[in-house]
């Protein structure tokens, strides 16, 4: 007799305790205390299977890869994506999540406000940092094609050390020359890449300045209260109405506990 | 004779379909990942390429061989803070602006003018000092993010168990040695050029994968940078500063009043 399979709730209906009786409500499922096997604490911690899997699943996805690489050729562009994810997503519903006196109006606005300035942010810096990181990869790639006098040579330099070092014959001083070489040139592309971020960022900021309020108004449909106008007003009208109050004709008609 | 013993209530089963966050992930995978080579686009992408190919002659090229950046490669290669301070950098240029444009501001008065001023200042140094803290708090932690990216991308199932167990052994090691004799933790671009399935991979390969690998640590400071520049600060900074301006300000103005009186 061949049996193909057991249903677990068999085995845990024997094991597992009445978790819904007096004596163990609060418990929940987690009964490891119990000396019993618990199979799901409930909880979502770093070391969880879950979480794990989850982190798993994406580190070995095709598109993160990808995304790995992106992140080390568009600095500039991978940033602003982060803060566009950040100023874009995470801000505002942070803001309109707080509690507080403020006005819900003013809330959107500042979400708006906020969506707006990571998008522009990102679509700014994408649009004209791109090329010119695309044309780093060309000056810097091995076949010299777009490199000048200064960059061939230390290209060529480190292609005569690999040379050596795939024959075995590397010294100690040479591979210490080699590492130098390699880093300087990662350096000088750090700085390349990162450059451009520097020349855009007051052009960008004014840019983001200018366009916010007609993005706001046109795409999120949301406009600036003129508060500032209406306070003056309410005051004068509060102060009016405690002057009139405060007049000695009305005192004969103040209420409340004496 | 097979037997399948079945639960004992089995008339009711639930048609419960929600997707899976699996199933989610391959979708974003599948449309991230779809072949490029649409003919639909081949003009444009032959005309950036043109584009591209200008800029690195007339543009790029010139500015590689441009002495100064010579000299800034050779006396940052060691530094492993690069990143960071190009990022810094733009956001004191932006901060910056800002600040200019409030101290030139003319509808403010001079007092507030100034005292916004030093409080753009304060926020940006005290969030790029938190900023270079933080990336240095989760390192360890993005350290083993980055191995276990590595042992897939290697397809080596025990390069992130390795590294965890030497990890683990220098901090063993540490607890007995004193300050300046401790050891450095292990380096992962170290251990992936060592390792023996990256020696066989294809040049082009092995440069892919270290270019995923660098990606990585970047990320990190992008993410951090990111969180305290374009989050934290304007989230929960912004608003007590302005506060507590506000109060300077009306305490100045109350004592001078009383002075004047």
């Amino acid at each position: 007799m061949k049996v193909i399979s057991i249903h677990s709730d068999i085995i845990h209906q024997a094991e597992a305790p009445d978790l819904l009786s007096q004596k163990n409500r609060g418990k929940g499922v987690c009964i490891e205390n119990r000396g019993l096997k618990a199979g799901y604490s409930g909880s979502f911690t770093g070391k969880s299977e879950a979480a794990t899997s989850f982190m798993d699943k994406i580190l070995k996805s095709k598109w993160f890869g990808k995304f790995a690489k992106y992140s080390n050729e568009h600095n500039i562009s991978t940033s602003a994506l982060v803060a566009l994810v950040l100023a874009g997503i995470m801000r505002p519903a942070t803001i309109m999540s707080l509690p507080g006196k403020k006005d819900k109006d003013d809330k959107t606005y500042a979400a708006g406000h906020s969506m707006a300035s990571g998008i522009i942010g990102f679509i700014f810096s994408t649009a004209l940092t791109s090329p010119f990181d695309e044309s780093i990869k060309k000056v810097f790639a091995e076949d010299g094609e777009f490199a000048g006098p200064k960059l061939k040579k230390i290209s060529d330099e480190i292609a005569k050390y690999k040379a050596l070092e795939e024959k075995g014959e590397l010294t100690a001083e040479s591979l210490k020359k080699l590492k130098t070489l390699v880093k300087k040139q990662e350096a000088m592309k750090t700085f390349l890449k990162n450059v451009p971020d520097w020349i855009i960022a007051v052009p960008r900021a004014m840019l983001t300045i200018a366009l916010i309020p007609p993005i706001l108004k046109y795409v999120f449909g949301l406009e600036k209260k003129k508060s500032q106008e209406q306070q003056p007003q309410q005051q004068k009208n509060i102060q009016i109405r405690n002057d009139i109050i405060d007049k000695p004709v009305f005192a004969a008609f103040k209420g409340g506990a004496q | 004779m097979n037997l399948t013993i079945s639960p004992l209530n089995n008339q009711y089963r639930q048609n419960f379909t929600a997707v899976k966050p699996s199933a989610a992930m391959d979708v974003v995978e599948q449309n991230l990942t779809k072949p490029q080579g649409s003919s639909l686009f081949a003009p444009f992408k032959k005309a950036y390429d043109g584009m591209t190919d200008k800029i690195a002659k007339h543009f790029t090229s010139k500015i590689a061989e441009w002495g100064v950046l010579h000299k800034l490669g050779d006396k940052f290669k060691d530094s492993s803070n690069l990143f960071k301070y190009c990022l810094t950098t733009g956001a004191v240029i932006t901060s910056g602006m800002y600040m200019q444009q409030t101290y030139t501001n003319k509808k403010l008065e001079k007092d507030r003018r100034n005292t916004l001023v030093v409080n753009q200042g304060l926020t940006l140094a005290i969030s790029t000092a938190g900023s270079f803290l933080l990336d240095k708090y989760i390192t360890g932690w993005w350290d083993n993010v980055t191995a276990r990216f590595a042992g897939h991308l290697l397809d080596d199932k025990d390069f992130y168990k390795d590294y965890l167990s030497k990890k683990q052994a220098i901090i063993e090691k540490n607890k007995t040695l004193a300050k300046d004799a401790k050891e450095k933790m292990p380096n992962i671009d170290k251990l992936i050029r060592a390792n023996s399935k990256f020696k066989n991979l294809p040049d082009a390969d092995s440069k892919a994968l270290m270019s995923k690998f660098k990606g990585m640590a970047l990320l990190r400071s992008m993410i951090v940078f990111g969180f305290v520049y374009r989050f934290f600060v304007p989230v929960a900074v912004t608003k007590p500063t302005n506060a507590i301006c506000e109060k300077y300000l009306e305490n100045k103005k109350a004592k001078e009043a009383q002075k004047s009186a």
